[in-house]
């Protein structure tokens, strides 16, 4: 062996050494509740990033704006997705309160405050129909996947989407609303660069158009899929039906380089990891614990 | 409600306990900071999920160690790996800060080392001398008597030392 005492020694303290700043394991702890839906730590601090983007506060300056317009505002911001007046919010409302922020620091939060408000609906969601016993139905969970996968894009559109900060935020809360939602109707994001000379005009553009076809496309899902639900995990507070469709990539176009591909297709392929990962980790349990497995061969 | 607390003692006590070794573990096993990151998210979201879902977990240490070892074959079988190259090629470049290129230096150097041992021998040997962690807690893990763990870790050192003083 061509090592020696003496760097064998160096590197071993080194790695030793290594550590998880307290940041980072905060962060941690706050995405792991999060994503698990259970109540935060009572006085957590969450981390500058995420306090920079507090929904409360931007959501609050463009109510108030709107609530001067309109007296049913409060009605329409409090909706859920289903609902009558959910569309209003999604369409109207919102898109509004943006045209009332001002600069792109301004703007870029709104539409980070949008997605962290896409999550906190499916969460009510979820919550209410846990109390009410009932599941939450197919049709609120298209209607959230479809806010959201345009809460997404609208992001995706602005240069905001290319820092990597506000990118891995992105990613944390895809993966957390992908949690929550469901693997049937999972959001597909393809984060990487692409080749296109598309402006951000006819991209915006395509984005609607892909929505629509995503909205077919999962009604076809819906008519071919087998009634028994494939039950994972999740299934116990969710209704998460099989996926076992093919995967229908319904974007045939490409996005310009310097922003994120909002790819949305069925979720199938999505779905299908979160399963796989699922199955490989906790899934192999047996008497509470994940069985042995000797695999360091292929570490 | 009150229950509801313990189990988040609990399960913030393990986490303030073992959350670096874990880290440490990952990070031997993956050489990149940013994958060992998010391998002890998700090995402790696991975890919690498995302690609201009011299940008993009699060994939680071992079920812990697991769940990383799973997630982390999980992680070269999956195309993660593939996708960071891809990212990379298409001009990402993770922060510097994030991935100094020396600690996957030293990665390489002990997992050389180690992987000279005999295959009984190497798990021990980045559990103690890596991941830092109490003879105790191995045994724990790999579900063995403390007496054979430091037997191991005892003999292991000795063929070390051997190899490296040739």
């Amino acid at each position: 062996m061509d090592i020696n005492r003496k760097q064998f020694d160096q590197a071993r303290d080194n790695l030793a050494e290594q550590s998880l700043s307290d940041t980072k394991k905060q962060a941690i702890l706050s995405d792991i509740y999060e994503q698990s839906s259970a109540p935060a730590r009572s006085g957590w601090i969450l981390s500058p990033f995420v306090r920079l983007f507090s929904a409360r506060r931007v959501l609050a300056t463009a109510l108030a704006v709107v609530l001067l317009l309109s007296g049913t505002a409060q009605a329409v911001s409090g909706s859920l997705p289903g609902d009558t007046l959910y569309g209003m919010k999604v369409n109207v409302l919102e898109p509004a309160a943006l045209a009332f922020q001002f600069g792109q620091q301004d703007e870029t939060e709104y539409r980070l405050a949008l997605l962290k408000e896409r999550v906190e609906e499916l969460k009510t969601l979820k919550q209410n129909s846990r109390e009410q016993n009932k599941k939450v139905t197919d049709d609120s969970r298209k209607a959230s996947r479809k806010a959201t996968a345009k809460t997404i894009a609208g992001i995706a559109r602005t240069a905001a989407a290319d820092k990597k900060d506000i990118r891995d935020y992105l990613k944390r809360k895809v993966k957390t609303y992908n949690r929550l939602v469901g693997a049937n109707v999972a959001i597909n994001v393809q984060w990487g660069a692409h080749t296109s000379t598309e402006s951000a005009k006819n991209r915006g553009a395509a984005d609607s158009d892909r929505q629509n076809t995503t909205e077919s496309s999962q009604k076809k899902d819906g008519q071919t899929r087998s009634d028994d639900t494939d039950d994972t995990k999740d299934a116990g507070e969710d209704t998460t039906t099989g996926s076992t469709s093919t995967e229908k990539t319904t974007n045939p176009q490409t996005s310009a380089s310097t922003s994120i591909d909002t790819r949305i297709d069925t979720g199938d392929n999505e779905g299908d990891e979160d399963l796989n990962a699922e199955s490989a980790g906790t899934g192999k349990e047996k008497d509470g614990l994940p069985q042995k497995e000797t695999k360091d061969e292929e570490l | 409600m009150q229950e509801r607390k313990d189990i988040k003692q609990e399960f913030e006590r393990l986490f303030d306990e073992y959350a670096d070794v874990i880290y440490r573990l990952c990070l031997y096993k993956t050489s990149s900071e940013e994958v060992a990151h998010e391998l002890t998210q998700e090995t402790f979201l696991r975890l919690w999920e498995q302690f609201t879902a009011d299940k008993d977990i009699e060994k939680p240490k071992q079920y812990m160690y697991q769940i990383a070892r799973n997630l982390i074959v999980d992680h070269y079988k999956s195309d993660q790996a593939v996708s960071l190259d891809q990212l990379q090629a298409d001009g990402y470049q993770p922060e510097d800060k994030e991935s100094p290129p020396d600690i996957a230096a030293d990665v390489e150097i002990v997992k050389e080392a180690i992987q000279s041992l005999d295959e009984e021998f190497q798990e021990v040997m980045y559990m103690r001398f890596v991941t830092g962690m109490r003879v105790k807690d191995i045994a724990e893990m790999l579900d063995i008597s403390e007496n054979l763990a430091s037997v191991r870790i005892y003999r292991g050192k000795e063929k070390l030392e051997d190899l490296l003083t040739q």
